[in-house]
């Protein structure tokens, strides 16, 4: 697919050079540290234990070099320090309009993230770039399925769909048969959801009889985000299926809501080559650093995505390291011609090991709690998977060392086990006994999870190739 | 994005928004805090290089 017409937002800023674009950032970035020195204690104690003042921020060289990073730890301490807020936080909470939580249900914990009536304004009119770069327009009707509670990621969709002037069908609370009934009624023009939901859509879709591209005509496209996608079959299939192009997004709830898009010419190019997100630069200073040198990666390289907000003046994000491992590609790579840098399309993967499972953020920190917290157990992996169906599964292989009780008290282990991951990361997993000797062990660094997702989707897709779903 | 006619607009109708921001009224006080916000969301995004136009001097207390 090639994009046939540009469809901008802000067509000074989408047709400027790459120079007036770095001097915007290097403009805003100077004042968001000067701001954060001055009036913030937080960044104060910060930059001071660094030995860094604003006047120091003459190039963006010396921003990466001199400006120490952030990490969601650094955030958690603060608040925990400072509670409930932070010192982030505190010389502006008379300003706070919203609070989101991070979505992380377990393990390193969730932290709290302000946003004064500005910093919201601006983290919803990003969405009218990823609307208009994917040909949706006000008075379109689009369906999600994301919770709408303390996390980002609902309030955003919510929120920004009000702005933009969607039509908005929030399915959260319907199970999937129900879902596909409103959606046949609605007839969607935009979805909203993670990969691995479409993939189980399609599914639900054939059980009922239901053809996608018949059933929803009037779909014009189909948005992703929250875990990497099948790769490039996957994404041809599921547009098939679907009669429209895939788009995804990324963003982060500590940067300010979701700031990466897909341009009007989707995934992949049309020699199979993965097209690229484009940031928006003027809003989001991105960089891609080399985790272990910390230096900036080239063009295709590997790195961890760190973050700035550029408008957020009340609760500054100043570099922070998302963990999120991306592949960068320089403004240049995509033929629309825009002058934002960005991320290679379905490269976004985890640098630590949190897994996204049916949308939660889960830490095996947080498994090893609920599993080793029963002194006889000796190991454990893990396994997430797609059914048949397309439906995420969690299998949990658990060994006892010797002699721990017999059958039935090692199936009330297993059965408490269960009952306690669930608790602590709302995901019910099935949790069996593995023979003796038969797991792995670890010397250094665990590896206790196997992530079989992106293989079970091409499969699946494959499967369907053979047989199509619309004949 | 704006031409010189609309960011004088957008201006000006700032400056009113802010003006009523000030009532004493809380439906009034509200709509000029909103109707703020928004203008300040699309004079930034028209001109990021000259920031929020609400904004003060650093040193000062931002608004």
């Amino acid at each position: 697919m090639r994009p046939a017409e540009r469809r901008f937002v802000n067509p000074r800023l989408e047709r400027a050079s790459r120079e007036e674009i770095d001097a915007i950032q290097l403009a805003r970035l100077h004042r968001i540290v000067t701001v954060a020195y001055h009036r913030n204690r937080f960044y104060r104690a910060l930059y001071d234990k660094a030995g860094v003042t604003p006047d120091q921020i003459r190039t963006l060289d010396d921003f990466r070099k001199r400006i120490p990073f952030i990490d969601k730890s650094t955030f958690l301490k603060d608040q925990e320090d400072c509670p409930p807020l932070g010192a982030r936080a505190e010389a502006n909470q008379d300003r706070i309009a919203a609070i989101v939580q991070t979505s992380g249900t377990s393990g390193v914990g969730q932290e709290y993230h302000c946003l004064a009536e500005a910093d919201a304004e601006l983290w919803v009119t990003s969405f009218f770039y990823e609307c208009r770069w994917a040909g949706i327009e006000p008075g379109d009707r689009v369906v999600r399925f994301t919770r709408i509670g303390m996390e980002a990621g609902g309030l955003w969709h919510k929120a920004a769909g009000e702005r933009y002037g969607l039509t908005q069908f929030a399915l959260q609370p319907y199970d999937t048969p129900t879902r596909l009934k409103i959606m046949q009624r609605v007839s969607p023009n935009l979805i909203m959801t993670q990969p691995s939901y479409l993939t189980r859509l399609v599914f639900a879709c054939e059980e009922a009889g239901i053809v996608p591209r018949e059933a929803f005509p009037q779909v014009k496209a189909i948005m992703l985000a929250g875990e990497a996608h099948g790769g490039a079959e996957w994404v041809r299939h599921m547009e098939a299926t679907w009669g429209a192009p895939i788009m995804e997004w990324f963003g982060s709830t500590q940067a300010g809501g979701s700031h990466m898009f897909s341009c009007e010419g989707g995934l992949y190019f049309d020699d199979g080559r993965p097209r690229m997100l484009h940031n928006l630069d003027h809003r989001i200073y991105f960089e891609a650093l080399d985790v272990e040198t910390g230096e900036p990666v080239g063009p295709g390289e590997y790195g961890e995505a760190l973050l700035t907000n550029l408008f957020n003046e009340n609760f500054p994000v100043i570099r922070f390291r998302s963990r999120d491992r991306v592949r960068f590609l320089p403004a240049g790579y995509c033929d629309c011609g825009r002058p934002f840098h960005g991320i290679e399309s379905g490269s976004v993967s985890r640098v630590d090991d949190m897994i996204k499972i049916r949308g939660q953020n889960v830490w095996p920190s947080a498994i090893d709690a609920a599993v080793f917290q029963h002194l006889q157990v000796e190991e454990y992996q893990g396994r997430v998977w797609l059914d048949e169906t397309g439906r995420e599964r969690v299998d949990l292989r658990v060994e006892f060392r010797s002699g721990a009780g017999g059958k039935a008290e090692r199936g009330a282990m297993l059965d408490a086990i269960a009952s306690a991951i669930k608790a602590r990361t709302d995901i019910s997993m099935v949790c069996q006994e593995a023979e003796a000797g038969s797991l792995p062990r670890f010397d250094q660094k665990s590896r206790r999870w196997k992530d079989e997702r992106r293989e079970g989707r091409a499969g699946l897709a494959g499967q369907r190739e053979d047989r199509p779903l619309h004949a | 994005m704006l031409d010189d006619e609309e960011v004088k607009m957008a201006r000006e109708m700032f400056a009113l928004a802010q003006r009523l921001s000030g009532s004493e009224a809380v439906l009034a006080r509200r709509a000029g805090q909103r109707i703020a916000v928004i203008l300040n969301d699309l004079l930034f995004e028209n001109d990021p290089l000259g920031g929020l136009p609400a904004g003060e001097a650093i040193e000062g207390r931002q608004r």
